[in-house]
This record gives structure tokens, C-alpha cells and sequence, in this order.
């Protein structure tokens, strides 16, 4: 048995210049928010961007970009959703809603394969990738899938997020995926959860920025228009800029 | 028409498995559908029809469909079961299905022990049985 899918995932990809994605060795670290943050920045400054949520059990860029999901329309494969002006949208939650999804490895291996085989991008011109926390299935998946994929580590400066993500860089360097560098979340003005990342270790990686912690972010969820007002959304847009020079 | 991308797929592969070779004729590809994904097999014809370069030497009659029916095993208990589309779900939850067969552990569980922990054995969705091809000589 032969699966046709996989010949057909490169060219559904292939108008896409850049692709971007964000993992952490370590839940709760923001990852979600960095990339829903990324896309609409993108966006808002006229780039037709894409946004792929893979995180099937814990997916939350719906919440993040007030999407109700819904059915995706079709029209020779799966059209993504628009929540934004310019930002094309695609999660699980658009076929099983807020139900719980409970995969293994081989499961979630084939939902990879059959959301980048059947959905179409358009004019999509960069594509951001959510990820589940942790260097499973997913990330050895789109190492293998997307080898042009350029792997964006997200980390607190934690001395907890910072060793796991030592390890999943370690890991990426292995598998031979372009990694970019680190965003440090969470850091920085109104928290007591602030720090900076050690010199040596986590710290020899490239550096593409900080994003503070601003308690007032948790009453901008579910509005595209308000993230964009965050502090937040200042620090990821020196990110962006930094990552697209 | 999400069976169109699926298509395009199937035909992706075959010019993956012809290139560079010299083929005088690509006699036959069988496909097997899972019952799960439940795929319209017109639509997904037409699809076929449609992306499959009017310069490959395979008609449309070559294609053979298999149906696969889908099965399940249950991790938690070991129960194996057959599926059927009217099994407590309305046409939205089959139609979630449809798009993306992983969806199944979100709507189905075990019917021995209502677990949502099973594999999906056979009949998941679109695969390639196999692809005769005759080479120049």
C-alpha cells in the first residue's frame, strides 16, 4: 500500500516562501501566543499569511483569534478559514470543535499528513505552525515533511524551559532542521515571572527577542484587533522584523 | 470536492512513478477507499479525470476502486469492531470524519468498554494499491 498524500504535501507547499515553526520543549511556555501574535503582525503588515495549528489535544488559536470553528469550504481541497484580514486559518478544532482528540502517534502522524495534503493556501506567502509542546510525533513529523521548515524555539527564561530547550535545539541540530533561534517569553516590566536567559547553554543560541508579560494580555483574547495593542505584540513585531531581514 | 485534492494526490504519485522512466503505458492503478473517509467515488473520479496529464497513457477505466471497510481495535480492552456511518452519529460528526478520518476518536469510542483509545486497523481512507506500468522495451 502506497500513500498518495505524501506526494503532493511539497507542491501544496511550494508558493509558500517562508515557513515558521514555533516549538518549545516545554508546555505553557506561549507558544500559541507567539504564533497567533506572528501571523496577525504578518498580516496587518499586508503579507498573506498562513496559520496551522498542530496542536491537536491542546489546540487554542481558535480561542486566541475568536475563530467559532466551522467547517472549512471546499473547492479541490480544503479552503482555510479568514479571521483576519489576510490571515488564512487551519486547526483540528474545525472538525471536532471543542471535543477532545485523543491520538497516538500514528494517528496524529496521519492527521499531519492529511491537513498538509488537502488544505490549499492560496496566496499564502508565509506559513506559521503552531505546535504541541514537547519534541514528539509532531516535530519529527514536519522535520520529515517540511525540511524547509525553519524551526522557531519559544522559552521563559526559566531555568526549567531553558534546559528543555536546550535539549529539543540538541535534538533539531541531530535531525539536521534549520534552527533560527530562541524567543524569550514572558520576560521583562510587570511580573515577578521575569529573567533573563543564562549566558552560557540556552544563551548560545541566536537570540530573535523577548516578549514581555503583561497581565491585561488574558482580557485581549478572542479580538485580532486587540492582541495587536499588546505589549506583546511590540515585542514579537521586533521578532518579526528580525526574523525576516 | 475536497475529494479533488485527494485526486490530485493520487495523480501526483503516478507521475512520481513514472518520471525519468520510459513508459509505453500505465496499465492499471488500483486504489482502495476506506469506508471510513467515505470518499464520493464520482466526485473523486472526476478529480482523477481532471488532474491526470491528457499525455499519460491511462484512461480512466484503469483506475480500480477497492472499498475497504473501516475497523477498529480497541487499546484499553482489545474489542475489535466493524464501522458503521449510523453509529450515533448525525451528519456533521460523519461529515468531520469525512474531512479529516483521525476525527473518528473525537465522535466514536469502544463499544465493549467506551474507551476513545482505539486504532484504526483498515479502511481509513485513500491508498494506492499498486501501479502496472509497461516500459518501452
Amino acid at each position: 500500500m502506497r500513500d498518495p498524500r505524501l506526494s503532493i504535501i511539497e507542491k501544496r507547499l511550494s508558493r509558500i516562501k517562508r515557513i515558521l515553526i514555533f516549538l518549545s520543549g516545554k508546555g505553557g511556555v506561549g507558544k500559541s501566543s507567539c504564533s497567533c501574535l506572528a501571523a496577525l503582525l504578518l498580516a496587518d503588515g499586508k503579507t498573506k499569511t498562513g496559520l496551522l495549528d498542530l496542536d491537536f489535544q491542546g489546540a487554542s488559536d481558535h480561542i486566541l483569534l475568536g475563530v467559532k470553528p466551522s467547517f472549512p469550504d471546499e473547492e479541490g481541497g480544503l479552503l482555510p478559514l479568514t479571521p483576519y484580514p489576510g490571515l488564512s486559518f487551519m486547526s483540528v478544532t474545525c472538525f471536532t470543535g471543542e471535543r477532545d482528540v485523543p491520538l497516538r502517534g500514528g494517528g496524529v502522524s496521519d492527521a499531519i499528513v492529511e491537513l498538509l495534503a488537502v488544505t490549499l493556501w492560496g496566496k499564502t506567502e508565509i506559513l506559521i505552525i503552531d505546535m504541541p509542546p514537547g519534541c514528539g510525533d509532531e516535530v519529527l513529523d514536519l522535520v520529515r515533511l517540511i525540511p524547509r521548515g525553519e524551526m522557531i524555539l519559544v522559552s521563559t527564561p526559566s531555568v526549567l524551559s531553558e534546559s528543555i530547550t536546550l535539549r529539543s535545539a540538541g535534538l533539531l541540530a541531530r535531525m539536521g532542521a534549520d534552527v533560527r533561534g530562541v524567543i524569550y517569553n514572558m520576560t521583562g516590566d510587570d511580573t515577578t515571572l521575569t529573567g533573563q536567559p543564562s549566558a552560557d547553554g540556552i544563551g548560545a543560541l541566536p537570540r530573535l527577542g523577548g516578549i514581555p508579560y503583561g497581565k491585561d494580555f488574558e482580557g485581549k483574547i478572542g479580538s485580532p484587533r486587540q492582541l495587536l495593542t499588546s505589549i506583546q505584540a511590540a515585542g514579537m513585531k521586533a521578532v518579526i522584523e528580525k526574523l525576516l531581514l | 470536492m475536497h475529494e479533488w485534492a485527494l485526486a490530485e494526490a493520487v495523480v501526483e504519485t503516478i507521475l512520481k512513478e513514472i518520471e525519468g522512466r520510459k513508459v509505453r503505458s500505465v496499465d492499471s492503478v488500483a486504489l482502495s477507499l476506506g469506508t471510513l473517509q467515505n470518499v464520493d467515488k464520482t466526485v473523486f473520479r472526476e478529480g482523477l479525470r481532471n488532474f491526470l496529464p491528457s499525455d499519460i497513457p491511462l484512461t480512466k477505466e484503469r483506475f480500480i476502486f477497492t472499498e475497504e471497510a473501516a475497523e477498529f481495535l480497541c487499546r484499553r480492552c482489545g474489542a475489535k469492531w466493524a464501522y458503521s456511518r449510523e453509529d450515533a452519529l448525525d451528519e456533521d460528526d460523519r461529515e468531520s470524519i469525512h474531512f479529516l478520518p483521525e476525527a473518528a476518536h473525537s465522535y466514536l469510542s469502544c463499544p465493549s468498554c467506551g474507551s476513545p483509545d482505539f486504532e484504526i486497523t483498515k479502511g481509513r481512507g485513500v491508498s494506492i494499491s499498486s501501479i502496472e506500468i509497461t516500459e518501452e522495451d
